[in-house]
């Protein structure tokens, strides 16, 4: 599955406030509420951040890939972040993170979950692509750019 | 290495059939001519037919010049008694199995060194710490640890709810920055490979994987492998079926591991005498098969059900007996080489046999000197070992550029204090110490690879 077929063009932030692990896994979770209204935004932190404790999900390179697994899910929902600054997220590499993708999956069906995490990361690789998201202007560039790359993949 | 082996039962066969595989020079002196042409038809050993305590047949063996000397027959007085044959021929490691003498703990009289003996191998003692170590691990078939135990060996069976079904190993290998492990062997119909990018991992295949302990907890919560969930919230519960000396030992060790142990044992004054041992195991009188009283105690919410009668048969059906009324996880005690094979494929989780395992123990210590540790893997043949790199030639050059032996793969590599899973990008340096994966057959190319 494609990730532009589930990642909406409104579940995207180019322009991240927060500054740290926490505040920026919670404005993520905000981000994703744009399109799915009916989460509790309090446990979906949760769950993250109990993810978060089995180790980081800051691969390197300034990124990171927060997910969880839900009760009562239908099916997998995808948000992503910018932040121009960064934000420190005890990443492999200790570089601060500037590109967020965060996942949600029914807990049932991680399989489609685990398929899409393995391509966001193939994505993210790039370093061509990485260097576009993070100049991109709007939440429609960085759409456009992720669905175009993926297409390449 | 010049090894003498006495004894060519299924230990003594298994360790000619290891042994020679690597290259040694191997003899092997039975009194049974027709145990010794099986050896010597199939496999590249000299056979001397006599007694394994005569002098006469030990120097035609050329016992003098031996590096190592193995009694593993099935009496306990002819292994001692040919051991002290072989100190006095000043053969440097001697190896004898013991299945009746007390020679550990306070109360031993005899001891390995009042003996003059290097390594005493009780195959119902090396059995026993093979079912502790499977059954303290969730999920896992097999299990071994390496580089004092950072670096975790797990078989997973994938059933088909797992989220790794048709999951590539490319898919994985790109997830490798948040899950760090490596699959380095699927079994799938009895067959055991190791993988490629391309292949798929299917319901129904057991697969390998390598990965740090520290990122365990990761990569179990993601792969969903924790079917039971940990201590902290009940204790594991454990079934032993059978109160012989293997079900005390793993009994009490199981309890000191703070596991929830039941213990089953069918005549009343075993019984009596095994409750006056523990402290919190708590014995209960019955048949193996009688569900009924197996279920009132709660057989159903066993995590772990372990069978360890006398009777391979019963191991095997009153595990899945077991299985079938809820207990997780079974392993079985089999005896019979024909039935080790046979009950994997039944359902049961894992099967474990003494010679084998007292067979497994004997290997890694007469191989101790360039293998810092190995495992075999149940049901394959095939082993992991951890070796210490050090030649140059193979050293500060990419995995993928190396032309390491076919059939072996590099798991994990240790670096002083730092630890890295193996990627075709991986380099080595001198002195790294590296846990390697390797089919029957190929592990003396890796030695030498390493040499």
């Amino acid at each position: 599955m494609r990730i532009s077929d589930i990642l909406q063009v409104d579940a995207i932030e180019a322009d991240l406030k927060a500054k740290g692990k926490q505040d920026v896994l919670t404005e993520l979770v905000d981000t994703l509420m744009r399109v799915e209204t009916g989460l509790d935004r309090d446990e979906v932190v949760k769950v993250l951040l109990e993810r978060e404790k089995l180790g980081s999900t800051g691969i390197g390179d300034g990124i990171a890939i927060p997910h969880g697994k839900l009760k009562g899910l239908q099916e997998l929902i995808i948000s992503f972040g910018r932040s121009q600054n960064g934000v420190e997220f005890d990443s492999m590499d200790g570089k601060p993170v500037n590109l967020f993708f965060l996942l949600i999956a029914p807990e049932e069906s991680i399989g489609i979950h685990l398929k899409t995490l393995a391509r966001i990361s193939k994505l993210l690789k790039n370093s061509m692509v990485r260097q576009k998201l993070c100049e991109a202007s709007t939440a429609e560039d960085v759409f456009s750019i992720i669905s175009e790359e993926e297409g390449k993949l | 290495m010049k090894i003498l082996i006495v004894g060519a039962g299924q230990v003594g066969y298994f360790l000619c059939e290891r042994l020679s595989m690597e290259g040694h020079e191997v003899t092997l002196i039975d009194r049974r001519a027709e145990r010794l042409r099986m050896a010597q038809d199939r496999l590249n050993v000299m056979g001397i037919a006599g007694n394994g305590a005569g002098a006469e047949f030990l120097e035609q063996g050329g016992i003098s010049d031996a590096d190592t000397f193995i009694a593993v027959t099935d009496q306990d007085e002819v292994n001692i008694l040919a051991c002290l044959m072989a100190s006095g021929y000043n053969v440097p490691t001697r190896i004898a199995r013991v299945k009746s003498i007390e020679y550990t703990g306070r109360g031993a009289i005899l001891t390995r060194e009042k003996l003059g003996i290097d390594l005493l191998i009780n195959p119902q003692d090396a059995v026993a710490d093979e079912i502790i170590k499977i059954a303290g691990r969730t999920g896992a078939i097999d299990a071994a640890e390496f580089v004092e135990g950072n670096i975790q060996f797990l078989g997973y069976r994938i059933g088909p709810e797992s989220p790794l079904c048709d999951i590539t190993l490319r898919e994985l290998g790109e997830i490798r920055g948040m899950y760090r492990f490596v699959i380095t062997a699927i079994t799938r119909g009895g067959k055991t490979i190791i993988p490629r990018g391309d292949d798929e991992i299917r319901a129904g295949d057991s697969i390998f994987i390598f990965a740090h302990k520290n990122d365990l907890p990761a990569i179990q919560y993601m792969l969903k492998i924790e079917e039971s969930k940990p201590s902290s919230r009940r204790k594991q519960r454990v079934f032993i079926l059978g109160g012989g000396r293997i079900g005390f030992l793993v009994a009490r060790q199981l309890e000191k591991k703070n596991f929830d142990v039941r213990l089953v044992e069918r005549d009343e004054a075993r019984c009596e005498e095994l409750s006056a041992k523990f402290k919190k195991t708590m014995v209960i009188q019955a048949e193996g098969n009688d569900i009924r009283t197996l279920l009132e105690e709660g057989v159903g919410s066993a995590d772990v059900f372990i069978a360890v009668t006398e009777n391979d048969e019963t191991n095997i059906l009153c595990s899945l007996l077991c299985k079938q009324h809820g207990a997780k996880r079974t392993v079985s005690l089999v005896n019979q080489q024909e039935l080790l094979s046979l009950a994997p494929t039944l359902g049961i989780d894992a099967c474990v046999s003494p010679r084998i395992s007292a067979a497994g123990a004997i290997l890694k210590y007469v191989r101790r000197g360039e293998i810092i540790s190995l495992s075999t893997i149940e049901g394959s043949n095939a082993e992991v070992i951890e070796l210490k790199v050090k030649n140059n030639t193979s050293c500060n050059k990419p995995l993928k550029d190396l032309f390491f032996p076919d059939g072996a793969i590099i798991g994990a590599i240790v670096h002083e204090n730092h630890f890295e899973i193996a990627t075709g990008e991986t380099k080595l340096q001198m002195g790294d110490r590296v846990v390697i994966f390797a089919l029957p057959g190929s592990l003396p190319q890796v030695e030498r690879f390493f040499a």
